[in-house]
């Protein structure tokens, strides 16, 4: 479990994130929903042990991030964050395998990253030129290098619990290969591996999570399962616009329309 | 000659259609390929000059050594112009020219700029600054040490303010324990300027010979190379270029940023610091004992990237040798061009690199792309 405790940050003089506590369990997908500057990346940077906090405190299976070192940590969880740069001309599959950095000489290295290519349908792309791409592609080989850098191995079940930590993975990405970068963070759960997403669409977040986290402010004003969370008052005190909230016809979630 | 040179472009096209295609196996082809025509130039360099020394007289020179040779087939004055003189220099120039492209390519990678040049963070600045100041008050210094420590006296004193530079500009970079990579480089330009001033200042006061000591060394040359001076070229450059070749998987994942790096599992601000360090010395070592040589460290990580992609792992070792091969050949241009006279080395990698550079760029090639 990867669970951060009363977690404050201040970026300069301004207070960014107030007393936060959140968890993730190994073989859960948890959304992280909330307007703009809401918090939600900074709070995802210090789980990821990107950011050290002002006060409070990061575990990973009990033990402080602080004690684990950069390579073993990068075992286990993986970073997908917003903006990412890359200017150089490397093929696609070396952007990949840069996922593979903490494991070095591992064997199931290439299964890893021919897993992870595949998986976000990013297998065609392997020998491209990765400043050729367009953005959503460049958005999934870096999921594909993120996914390759926690690839669950033969004996997934008798190692740590391994975490997945994104940051709106979908932006940039069409309407199928959002659903479908979901529907892996989901696979990946199944396999015991444990997801953190920041989000803005709460009708994914709806439709993929199993545990929904509602920020505003640097604070967590609601969190539980989608239906707990996803409810008109709370949306329209944390949003400021007035929303209904549907059935989806055929997934048992809540689907939410603006009034 | 158009002719010629569109066949060389055609040339270049295919081998970069071809070598694009596999990195590993464009990696080691394009190494050994280099390092043969590396053995093949370091030979013609060390034959040419006033007293030509043929390929295979030089073979004989070396078996000599061993015993092993048929010693009348070569004259004393060739055995003694050949290891006292060709060789340290073209062993110095390979050394040199080595250790400015890995240098160039370090920084590159660490900065994520293709811009990035050793020269960028101090180091040359900072020695060509103490080098002059030891040329204005040479009378002063030489009265105070011994004669067999006066050759010495000019490079140490170059280290010493390569490192001072370097020093400077790191302690302006550093807050809160975090080195902040785009103050750095604004910190390095800004020294660059006030070096600059004081070294217009040292023009204004120096001597005709002192200006002719000042130029001489600003514009680079190998000419102080003699075994001597090779134990501290080796340790200032050799051992760096083994430390740099193991940080090449570090290098590929400073591309994607110093956040992914870490995320990915590198210890980001001990590497960095490393990367400082080694790039410090290796560019350091080499303007202490060979002046400003200007062009090598920029260009040559260009054109290994361009052909076999960013890669560090295959980049550092080739853009090496290439380095090498340049600046033997740059070297052997310079003291055989104008006979009896010597042309700066500076001048001719200059001369030289900014036209191909302006070639790179034109080519619309120059991005960090490969």
């Amino acid at each position: 479990m990867i669970e951060a405790r009363q977690i404050s940050v201040s970026l300069g003089q301004r207070p960014v994130l107030h007393d936060v506590s959140v968890e993730v369990s190994p073989g859960e997908v948890v959304s992280l929903l909330g307007p703009n500057g809401a918090g939600k990346s900074t709070l995802l940077s210090v789980l990821a042990g990107g950011l050290r906090p002002a006060s409070g405190a990061v575990t990973l299976d009990a033990f402080p991030l602080e004690q684990f070192d950069a390579s073993s940590l990068a075992r286990r969880r993986a970073v997908f964050s917003q903006q990412q740069g890359l200017n150089f001309g490397f093929q696609v599959r070396e952007v990949v395998a840069l996922g593979r950095s903490g494991h070095l000489g591992r064997h199931d290295d290439d299964q890893a990253i021919d897993g992870a290519l595949e998986e976000t349908g990013a297998a065609h792309l392997a020998g491209r030129s990765f400043q050729a791409l367009s953005g959503g592609e460049r958005q999934r080989v870096h999921l594909a290098r993120v996914v390759a850098q926690i690839w669950p191995g033969e004996n997934a079940s008798a190692e740590a619990g391994r975490f997945l930590l994104l940051d709106e993975p979908t932006n940039n990405l069409d309407l199928a290969h959002q659903h479908g970068m979901l529907t892996l963070a989901r696979k990946l759960a199944q396999r015991g591996i444990g997801v953190l997403c920041v989000l803005h669409d709460p009708n994914l977040a709806a439709l993929y999570s199993d545990r929904v986290v509602l920020m505003e402010n640097g604070r967590i004003q609601a969190a539980g399962t989608p239906r707990d969370v996803l409810r008109p008052d709370l949306l329209e005190a944390v949003y400021g616009l007035a929303v209904n909230v549907l059935d989806h016809p055929n997934r048992n979630c809540p689907h939410i329309i603006p009034a | 000659m158009f002719d010629h040179v569109m066949s060389v472009l055609n040339i270049w096209g295919s081998l970069k259609r071809f070598l694009a295609q596999n990195r590993e196996r464009s990696g080691w082809l394009m190494l050994v390929s280099s390092l043969a025509v590396l053995f093949g130039v370091l030979v013609i360099a060390a034959g040419a000059g006033a007293m030509h020394i043929s390929a295979s007289k030089i073979i004989q020179i070396l078996m000599n050594l061993i015993h092993l040779g048929d010693v009348d087939m070569v004259s004393q004055a060739e055995t003694a112009v050949f290891l006292n003189i060709r060789l340290p220099r073209v062993l110095f120039g390979a050394i040199a020219g080595a250790a400015l492209a890995a240098a160039g390519a370090a920084m590159q990678g660490l900065f994520r700029n293709p811009l990035a040049d050793p020269g960028l963070i101090g180091v040359s600045s900072g020695a060509a600054l103490a080098a002059v100041a030891t040329i204005i008050f040479w009378t002063t210094i030489a009265s105070g040490v011994s004669a067999d420590f006066l050759p010495y006296v000019l490079p140490v004193m170059a280290m010493v303010g390569g490192i001072c530079a370097v020093f400077i500009v790191y302690r302006l970079a550093v807050k809160d324990g975090v080195v902040h990579v785009a103050t750095m480089l604004l910190a390095g330009v800004a020294l660059n300027a006030l070096v600059g001033a004081f070294i217009g200042l040292a023009f204004f006061m120096a001597d005709d010979q002192q200006l002719r000591d000042i130029n001489f060394w600003m514009l680079g040359s190998l000419a102080s190379a003699r075994w001597s001076i090779m134990l501290p070229v080796v340790i200032c450059a050799l051992i760096p270029l083994v430390f740099i070749s193991m940080q090449a998987r570090t290098l590929n994942a400073f591309l994607l940023g110093e956040r992914e790096a870490h995320y990915l599992g590198f210890n980001v601000e001990k590497s960095k610091r490393f990367l400082l360090l080694l790039a410090a010395a290796l560019t350091g070592g080499i303007v202490a004992f060979a002046g400003m040589i200007g062009f090598i460290g920029l260009v040559v990580p260009h054109i290994i990237r361009m052909i076999i992609g960013p890669d560090h792992r295959w980049l550092l070792p080739n853009a090496m040798v290439l380095g090498a091969t340049l600046m033997v050949l740059a070297d052997l241009l310079a003291r055989t061009a104008v006979v009896p006279a010597e042309l700066p080395l500076g001048v001719v990698t200059s001369a030289l690199g900014a036209p191909f550079f302006i070639w790179l760029l034109s080519s619309g090639k120059a991005r960090m792309s490969g």
